[in-house]
């Protein structure tokens, strides 16, 4: 696994205790009104915080030292490659962006694109056919099918 | 008798030809998605939910439990014929079944499977029948202290059991835990940790979090760490079980179920550990156990059937008292409160037919499985043969179609990457996912029943140690966390003695 994973472990832990800060900060701006019940709605939170904060810390050690119970990754490789993690996260940011302004199909088919070629899809005409062929028949399916409310876009408007 | 009465009377609602219709659609789509990689009963149940909103409970909970108990099925040929288990409850009958496959054998090992989880499945189904009306009279009994400590009970066995240590399950339920957090206070209507974004104030939804974290995790890591691709062991031989088979089967069949049941029903994280001991067990008592290893047809029948007694466990603690104890029972959780239903005792009493048409419709359920599974494995085999590239594309299009039309929000989507950057890590370094969704569902659940509780009190903390149930609930959950360290240190002592003796 090498030391790249140890490394990581370490960060992942030291989250951990951040985003038990940030809940403390957080809970901090929680008024607590004085009121008849004596458990206000900071206390669950204050508990939670310092959970994190407690078990990030027993984590931090661990893993710095070596002792964590070793990692069994799956039948994943041992690297990452970030150029697909990109392409999957780019598939996914531009249907967010897209899904309300061009309509789900347009939407659907940039991120199925996106994703199969972020898995290796290589005849990439092949998979934009595909990509279009799902998606539009995903939207009359769901739209008219089932009558969800899925963006239409410009293209499809009043159809 | 009034059990059998309520029972007939589930038959009468589940074998209307509309809820037959759902109970086949369920099984199907459940013995698909197990089958393949990637998508399992959770992330279908999630994905489902919006598509479902106009329909009636029952017929959405019928299909729902067929797409749960339909995964275990499906879980058990990918396992078999891939070596790549579509389930986490099925990784124990990848082990035997896949070499069993390789040995000319898959006919047999795919048959056990099948026949396995059918008698398993129907004999923990009756005892579902009869085991939840007796949970649902003493959880009528439980008071909101009690309730806390059952959660806390649960918290602290589902973050030690599954994954590859106690902390990082506590760091994942915490995780879910803080998540759960975000929103308005049902109690003093205030504001916590939403940032000021409008989008924050009635919460993160468990269905964006879980298919967050199952669908665009799961890609983000099947892409950039892909590992060897696996390949399909063609089916050869008979798929008929001999004469030996059978004899061999049929008590691994009856074992895995007394294991699988119990751990399913306990608060104890679902079918992972009782495939775990019913390999164990069948190795031990097997006649010949040299032969596990080489493909085995124990180590089949007997985890097979484990995980799906488990399975139908899974829904005693669900349906009487609210508590899910595995990651897809989080997601039947969270679809029960779409429908404004809240699990537990007094479930049983307000939606009878619901309940009782549920629980018939399993029996029936497992029925369809054996015919779907057993003559039709050719064609789930087929399954696998789709593209990875187009099997992930698909999925995500339908997870980011599932996210948005929950409630037509861009932010949603926003959510469901972030989470699904979060499930990818998690993936990576081997951190349990499902204590996080348990969490995220069922830790504002446990804050509303301790502050309820401490006002009952008058917010003397000592409600939790005078109530009887409460008190041993929390002293079992203290136990499951010191426990197993105190016991290792104790027993790596006795180890070192033993040996400071034998070198003088």
């Amino acid at each position: 696994m090498g030391n790249r994973f140890l490394r990581g472990e370490v960060l992942i832990a030291a989250g951990i205790v951040a985003l038990g800060v940030a809940l403390a900060v957080g809970t901090l701006a929680i008024p607590v009104s004085g009121g008849y019940e004596r458990i206000g709605p900071a206390a669950y939170p204050w508990a939670i915080a310092l959970s994190l904060v407690i078990i990030g810390a027993i984590l931090v050690r661990e893993a710095a030292r070596g002792t964590a119970p070793a990692i069994s990754a799956g039948p994943g490789s041992d690297r990452t490659a970030l150029r697909p993690f990109g392409f999957v996260s780019l598939g996914l940011i531009l249907d967010l962006l897209l899904i309300e302004r061009a309509g789900f199909v347009i939407a659907s088919a940039t991120l199925f694109f996106c994703t199969a070629r972020a898995l290796g899809a290589r005849h990439w005409i092949v998979t934009a056919a595909i990509a279009v062929a799902l998606s539009i028949s995903v939207y009359f399916a769901f739209s008219s099918g089932l009558n969800l409310d899925l963006p239409a876009g410009p293209w499809l408007e009043g159809r | 008798m009034a059990t059998l009465d309520a029972l007939l009377h589930g038959f009468s609602i589940a074998l209307t030809l509309h809820n037959l219709w759902w109970a086949l659609l369920g099984v199907t789509l459940g013995t698909a998605v197990g089958v393949l990689p990637g998508i399992g009963p959770a992330l279908t149940v999630s994905l489902l939910l919006p598509v479902t909103f106009g329909l009636e409970p029952t017929s959405a909970f019928i299909m729902f439990a067929g797409i749960y108990y339909g995964g275990m099925y499906g879980g058990s040929t990918a396992s078999i014929l891939l070596n790549t288990p579509g389930e986490s409850a099925s990784i124990i009958t990848a082990l035997e079944g896949n070499l069993m496959a390789r040995n000319g054998r898959a006919g047999p090992a795919l048959a056990t499977a099948a026949i396995g989880s059918f008698v398993a499945g129907t004999l923990a189904t009756v005892l579902l029948t009869f085991l939840a009306p007796l949970v649902a009279d003493l959880g009528l009994r439980f008071g909101p202290a009690d309730y806390f400590g059952l959660m806390v009970l649960s918290f602290t066995t589902v973050s030690a059991v599954l994954g590859r240590s106690l902390a990082w399950g506590l760091a994942s339920l915490l995780f879910g835990m803080a998540l759960g957090l975000v929103g308005i206070d049902v109690q003093t209507g205030q504001e916590r940790f939403t940032l000021g974004l409008p989008a924050l104030l009635d919460g993160i939804d468990v269905i964006v979090v879980v298919i967050g974290l199952f669908a665009v995790g799961e890609t983000l890591y099947v892409a950039s760490c892909p590992g060897d691709p696996a390949s399909v062991v063609p089916m050869r031989g008979s798929l008929w079980m001999s004469r030996r088979d059978w004899a061999r089967s049929w008590k691994p069949w009856l074992r895995g179920t007394a294991l699988g049941f119990p751990f399913g029903a306990m608060p104890a994280g679902g079918g992972e550990i009782p495939t775990f001991l019913s390999y164990a067990i069948e190795k031990r008592l097997a006649a010949k156990p040299d032969e596990f290893g080489k493909g085995a047809i124990e180590g089949v029948a007997g985890p097979e059937a484990a995980n799906n007694a488990a399975a139908a466990g899974v829904l005693v603690p669900l349906l009487t008292l609210g508590l899910p104890t595995s990651a897809t029972a989080a997601v039947m959780l969270a679809a029960f409160q779409q429908y404004g239903l809240q699990p537990g005792p007094l479930l049983f009493e307000n939606s009878g037919d619901l309940v009782w048409g549920l629980i018939a419709s399993l029996y029936i359920g497992n029925v369809m499985l054996l015919a779907l599974n057993l003559p039709l494995v050719g064609l789930w085999v087929r399954l696998l043969s789709i593209p990875r590239p187009y099997l992930y594309g698909g999925i995500l299009t339908f997870a980011t179609l599932g996210t948005y039309t929950l409630n037509n929000s861009v932010a949603d989507l926003v959510t469901l990457y972030l989470v699904g950057v979060v499930g990818f890590l998690m993936r990576r370094f081997d951190i349990p996912v499902a204590p996080a969704v348990i969490g995220l569902i069922l830790g504002p659940m446990a804050e509303q029943q301790m502050r309820r509780a401490l006002s009952i009190s008058e917010g003397h903390f000592s409600i939790f140690v005078t109530e009887p149930i409460a008190a041993t609930l929390f002293a079992v959950a203290a136990l499951v966390l010191v426990g197993p360290p105190v016991w290792r240190r104790l027993h790596s002592g006795q180890v070192a003695r033993a040996k400071s003796r034998q070198t003088p």
